[in-house]
């Protein structure tokens, strides 16, 4: 069933009880939350995900909660827990849905090693996946959700989780926005669902923006990668599209790989299969439609 | 200088030149390119490979090696025994 299919009663007494068990693609997820504005966010922002009532088995332990009381009194805040313990600071209450995505890709990059993960934006149209791989502020976040909301399928915004077999494990949650990219995007889709903003965090505003229906729907199917794209975001910057060598793009994936110390051989195995089986551009632009366009053709020309 | 390399190098040759080569004593992956890859084989197959300059000139087996790519070798993560 849907969460939005469940009784707000409902829902928050299995958020208390810990019976709640949030099924996000291959992951089962325990969410356990007495925080109201927690659990307001998380039924507009995961409103069309699958989720059970009745506890059962998961794979992680998250919770949302009040820290200790004496906390409760200098300020109202909350903590993010890992099968109980608190890998975190506390943050306000305001923050606590973002909170809340930031420990569960925490989480996932920490504890998920039978994938190769690597920091990217996945996508995928006409059966082709798509690795958008950057660091943090050169715009993935905010072209996935332009690319989403113009009907490719999001498989995370954050996370590209690889198998043994090369396949992308999707993931879909909602999208992390940040800063001007949440009024441009409000700007450009208005009907797009954005959760309460979560202000003055070490990222700036953070706004979450709801993974599309089609996205959530399709999260137990594996995508095969066909392009990698290493974007990035100018101010005033032509369209620029160039190609990536294998080598490059093999050396500039480990750079934002989570887990590939890890994995080591297996990993470097699965990067190769990557590289030799994917084309990799750069695209650098400042018009997100010139963008969008570049990524169209890339993704049909590629076999 | 007599070079040799130690056991547990994966060498994967790419369709656009050069090689990924993971190294495992150490954990690091080095992009090498035509030039180091050719070096890099001879290495491997070779066991151990002396390059002094008589060597170079009489046999010509190294001929396709400049300094530049086992000084580049050196310099890598890549476990190399000098």
């Amino acid at each position: 069933m849907k969460l939005s299919d469940c009784l707000d009663s409902d829902l928050k007494r299995a958020l208390l009880s810990g019976c709640l068990r949030l099924h996000l693609g291959a992951l089962s997820l325990k969410v356990t939350s007495s925080v109201p504005e927690f659990i307001a966010a998380f039924s507009l922002l995961y409103a069309d995900h699958p989720v059970s009532l009745e506890g059962g088995a998961f794979d992680f332990d998250l919770g949302i909660r009040p820290p200790s009381v004496w906390r409760r009194w200098v300020r109202r805040s909350v903590t993010f827990e890992f099968a109980g313990d608190a890998p975190f600071q506390p943050m306000e209450v305001g923050h606590a849905h973002a909170l809340f995505e930031w420990g569960l890709n925490w989480a996932i990059a920490s504890y998920c090693h039978n994938q190769l993960i690597i920091h990217s934006a996945v996508l995928e149209r006409n059966d082709r996946g798509v690795l958008l791989a950057a660091a943090s502020g050169s715009g993935k976040s905010t072209l996935s959700a332009e690319l989403m909301l113009r009907g490719w399928r999001l498989l995370s915004d954050e996370l590209a989780m690889i198998d043994e077999e090369l396949n992308l494990m999707p993931l879909a949650r909602p999208v992390s926005l940040k800063n001007s990219s949440i009024d441009l995007i409000r700007l450009r889709h208005p009907l797009a669902d954005i959760g309460p903003l979560a202000r003055d965090t070490h990222k700036g505003t953070v706004g979450l923006l709801k993974a599309s229906v089609d996205s959530i729907e399709q999260n137990r199917v594996a995508v095969v990668p066909k392009l990698i794209v290493f974007p990035k975001w100018t101010a005033d910057s032509p369209l620029r599209v160039v190609p990536v060598g294998a080598g490059q793009a093999a050396m500039r994936l480990i750079d934002q790989a989570f887990n590939y110390s890890i994995l080591g051989a297996e990993g470097f195995k699965r990067l190769v299969n990557l590289v030799r089986n994917t084309e990799a551009w750069e695209i650098e632009y400042s018009s997100l439609d010139e963008a969008r366009d570049a990524l169209d053709a890339l993704v049909d020309e590629c076999g | 200088m007599t070079y040799s390399l130690v056991a547990g190098l994966l060498i994967e040759p790419l369709p656009d030149g050069g090689a990924l080569v993971f190294c495992g004593p150490t954990g690091s992956t080095t992009l090498v390119n035509d030039e180091g890859l050719r070096t890099l084989i001879l290495l491997a197959s070779q066991g151990s490979v002396s390059f002094d300059s008589e060597c170079r000139n009489e046999s010509g087996l190294y001929d396709s090696i400049s300094h530049e790519a086992v000084s580049f070798l050196e310099r890598s993560e890549l476990v190399i025994r000098a």
